[in-house]
This record gives structure tokens, C-alpha cells and sequence, in this order.
């Protein structure tokens, strides 16, 4: 009997034991497939495109940052995407969602922007700065220098913005801009050379913040107007989203202007002719000989 | 007996004749005497004693080894008394630093008129005077420039300048015609 008591006992502790091993081997492969099918971000969950998951569907997740503006996406905690639609992606659940108001700015709407779109990295570690400069140099000749500048800009990839026949204003990526300031400081003398570094970060991230306020608002907004029975309150609420809408395609337009302006850098350079320079001979005395055999000097000498 | 004839048409002498290397010679010795000439007349100052002097420049210098120096130069360049004062003025004062003192007319008692600069400068921290007087005469050929130069420190130029002046009143360039003579 006290064999099998003992017996018993066992029995029981060695089936708690594979219960609880069980229990640990599934929720670790559950977790693992699921792990499997994501991308971790180091900063919030962000689904990557053409793979949906639920997560995705909660865009209270997102987190600020983790929004895509007008082709421009920025993702917290230094991961960078490009825009979906121009990676040929099928559309993110976010994306699936109601399309914005269209942008008064871009007929059609901000979404399908068609043009090359800047990426901007906002992370924690790297800050977004717009960098300027503003040259004054002195060349031998200012019609071959100018040309040989505008040959230089498109090598750079940067694009004039103004130019006349001694000033020229031009934006390269961000990326070249110490390049191209190394270059253009060796096209002849500088007489004046200004670099200016605007640190935006704050401005971009309080910028992105109030935007996902304002939509987040235009949403409960849309949720009420669906609600609402009075005409009164659906004058109203109307009211209330077409403002929210403009500030919204107001605070996306001055975010674009921002991050291109992150991504190009203006530069000015301003060309003068400099006359050809002759060094004067050190005076060897006057070309009429015998002035230079007068003096103290030779009196003391030959005398 | 034989009686010696004289026949001219047999004389052993030929007639007398000047050879051209004696004309030469003659002709050089000609030259060596005129142009062996000093090419001026400069008496030498009260005080002073004359130095080591040849016929293109004269030299003299007192107790103080204060320094009169008269050089004769023969240019190319022709032009007048102005304009040579004008470039010797560019070359002390712009060039070599000199201060100039005052300058003005000189003129000899022969009438020859010249300019007369005063300059002022300083060696060892030493201030000195330096009087230039520079006259100009003309040839056929060249242009005869003629100067006379006196240093002396500042503190010996009243006692010696005055007898400098008077003997360079008694100047004469001898070459050249004397255009600036008024």
C-alpha cells in the first residue's frame, strides 16, 4: 500500500510537470510564429507593407511618427520606408482605410503624388538640420566659371533655382552638401563664404505631432456626424471637420516644405572678375642710371 | 779723274712723306689731350680739403669728414633741368624714404641755373643732412647731367653748407653747351 501511495504521488507530480513544460512549448511557438511574420521595430510596432497583421489594424500602435505624409514616410526608432506606392506594395490596412480630403495643394489628392519624394530619417540619435551657404568668389572669367558650375550642379544631382549672369542659387541633396562646398571653395578666391545649419527637429516633430491630433479629432468628428440627428449639430460638426481639414492639408503642406528642405540645400554663389594680377617687381632703382649712382648712401660708399 | 755729278733722278732719299699711322697717333694724342680734360671746374670749399678726385668727379671733405661729392654723368636721354630734377625727386623721396627739406632754384655765377634739393635722413638713428645740387648740359650728342652732392650731420650743416654754396656758385661744366644759362 505504501508502495503505491508513493507510486501515486509521482504519478501526479510528473503529470504537473508535462502539463506545465507543455504549456511553455506552445506558448513559445505560438509566439514564434508570430514573431516570423513581423518586423521588429525598436521604437513602436509598425507593420511592414504587404503584410498584414492585426497589429496593423490598431493605429493607436502606430505611435507619432509612424505615419506616412504625402509619400513621405517616417518611421520612429530609425527605420526608414519608402512610400508604398511607389514600391509597387499592395496597400497597407492603414492605407485601406477612407481616403484623406484632397490636398488643396495637389488636385487629386496628397496621396498619389507622383513625384520623386524626399525620405527624411527622423530618429532619437540624428537630427534634421537645413543646411545653407553663400559664396562671393573671384574668378578670371565669370561667363566659363558659370558654366562650369552649372555642368557641376547636375553631376552634384541638384537643380538651379535662380540664376543670372553672375549669381546662381541652386539645391543639392543634403548628402553632397560638404562636397559641393569643398568644390565650389576651389573654383577661384573666396571673398565671402556663409554656412548656415538650422536645427528643425523640434519644429518637424511638434509639426507631426499636431497633426495626429488634428486627424485623430476629424475622426471622432466623423464618428459623431454619422451619430448625429439634429440639423443644427450636423452644421456644426461639419463646420468643425472642414476647419480640422484645413488645418490638417495646412500642417502636411508646411511638413513637405520642411523635409524638402532637410533633403536639398540651397546654395548661392556669386561670381566677380578678378582682374588679372601682376606682381610688381621689387623697385630696383630708377631707369635712369646715373639717379641711382646719387644718394648718402653711395656719397658714403665710393667717397 | 772722275768728278761726281749730282743727279737728283738718282738720289737714294725719297721725297718726304706723313705716313697714316703717324696722322693716327697724332690724332689720338690729339683726343687724349682734350679729353683727358676734368669734364668740370669745381673749386675746392673753404675747410675743406679735396680728396681723391678724377676727370669725371671730385671729392672733398672736412675735419668732420663732412662730404662733398661732384660726379659728371653722360646720358642719352636729353631733357631739362625739370625733368631730371622731377626724377631724381621720384627716387629719393618715393623710393628710397628721404625727407625732403626744401628745394628750389640754384643758379652759378655764370648765369648756369641748376636744382638745389636739401633732404633729410637718418643713419644709426643719426639725423643727416644731404644737399643735392644737379645741373644739365647739352652736347651734340649726349646730355651732360652734373651733380653735386654734401653730407654732413645734421648739427655740422649750418657751419658747413655756406662754404659748399659759395663754391658751387663758382661751378662750370666743360662739356656741353650750356642750354639752361639764363
Amino acid at each position: 500500500m505504501k508502495a503505491w501511495w508513493r507510486v501515486g504521488i509521482k504519478r501526479s507530480r510528473l503529470a504537473m510537470l508535462g502539463f506545465v513544460l507543455g504549456t511553455c512549448f506552445v506558448f513559445s511557438a505560438g509566439c514564434a510564429r508570430r514573431a516570423g511574420k513581423m518586423v521588429r521595430f525598436e521604437g513602436m510596432a509598425r507593420p511592414v507593407a504587404g503584410v498584414p497583421t492585426d497589429v496593423a489594424s490598431a493605429p493607436a500602435q502606430y505611435g507619432a511618427f509612424g505615419r506616412q505624409i504625402e509619400g513621405i514616410e517616417v518611421v520612429a526608432g530609425g527605420e526608414v520606408r519608402r512610400a508604398r506606392a511607389a514600391a509597387g506594395a499592395p496597400p497597407a490596412p492603414e492605407e485601406a482605410a477612407p481616403p484623406a480630403p484632397p490636398s488643396p495643394m495637389v488636385p487629386g489628392g496628397g496621396e498619389k503624388e507622383t513625384q520623386p519624394s524626399p525620405i527624411v530619417d527622423l530618429t532619437a540619435k540624428k537630427r534634421l538640420v537645413i543646411y545653407t551657404a553663400q559664396f562671393s568668389i573671384l574668378v578670371a572669367n565669370v561667363e566659363d566659371s558659370m558654366k562650369t558650375l552649372l555642368e557641376k550642379i547636375k553631376q552634384w544631382d541638384g537643380y538651379v533655382q535662380t540664376s543670372d549672369l553672375k549669381r546662381v542659387t541652386f539645391r543639392v541633396p543634403a548628402e553632397k552638401f560638404d562636397r559641393v562646398v569643398e568644390e565650389i571653395s576651389q573654383m577661384g578666391v573666396v571673398t565671402n563664404k556663409q554656412i548656415q545649419a538650422e536645427d528643425v527637429t523640434r519644429q518637424y516633430t511638434d509639426l507631426q505631432l499636431r497633426l495626429e491630433v488634428a486627424e485623430a479629432s476629424r475622426k471622432r468628428l466623423m464618428a459623431l456626424l454619422e451619430k448625429a440627428q439634429k440639423t443644427e449639430d450636423l452644421l456644426k460638426i461639419e463646420n468643425e471637420i472642414r476647419r480640422l481639414t484645413e488645418e490638417i492639408e495646412r500642417m502636411k503642406a508646411e511638413l513637405r516644405t520642411l523635409a524638402d528642405r532637410i533633403a536639398y540645400s540651397t546654395i548661392t554663389v556669386e561670381l566677380s572678375a578678378k582682374a588679372a594680377e601682376v606682381r610688381r617687381p621689387r623697385p630696383q632703382g630708377s631707369y635712369f642710371t646715373w639717379v641711382n649712382q646719387i644718394g648718402a648712401e653711395n656719397v658714403l660708399r665710393r667717397f | 779723274m772722275s768728278c761726281a755729278v749730282f743727279d737728283p733722278s738718282r738720289s737714294v732719299h725719297p721725297p718726304a712723306r706723313i705716313s697714316l699711322p703717324v696722322i693716327v697717333a697724332c690724332l689720338c694724342g690729339l683726343l687724349l689731350l682734350t679729353g683727358g680734360c676734368a669734364t668740370f671746374h669745381m673749386p675746392t670749399p673753404e675747410n675743406f680739403i679735396k680728396g681723391k678726385s678724377s676727370r669725371a668727379n671730385f671729392r672733398a671733405l672736412t675735419s668732420e669728414e663732412d662730404r662733398l661729392f661732384v660726379q659728371h654723368f653722360a646720358v642719352l636721354e636729353k631733357q631739362n633741368i625739370k625733368f631730371w630734377a622731377s626724377a631724381v625727386r621720384n627716387n629719393l623721396v618715393e623710393q628710397r624714404g628721404y625727407t625732403l627739406v626744401e628745394e628750389g632754384e640754384f643758379k652759378t655765377d655764370r648765369g648756369l641755373v641748376g636744382h638745389r634739393f636739401l633732404f633729410e635722413i637718418s643713419m644709426g638713428e643719426v639725423p643727416y643732412r644731404y644737399l643735392l645740387v644737379v645741373f644739365a648740359s647739352r652736347s651734340w650728342l649726349r646730355q651732360h647731367i652734373y651733380t653735386a652732392e654734401f653730407l654732413c650731420e645734421k648739427k655740422n650743416f649750418e657751419k658747413s653748407a655756406p662754404a659748399v654754396e659759395k663754391a658751387l656758385k663758382q661751378f662750370q661744366p666743360r662739356r656741353g653747351r650750356l642750354g639752361e644759362r639764363k
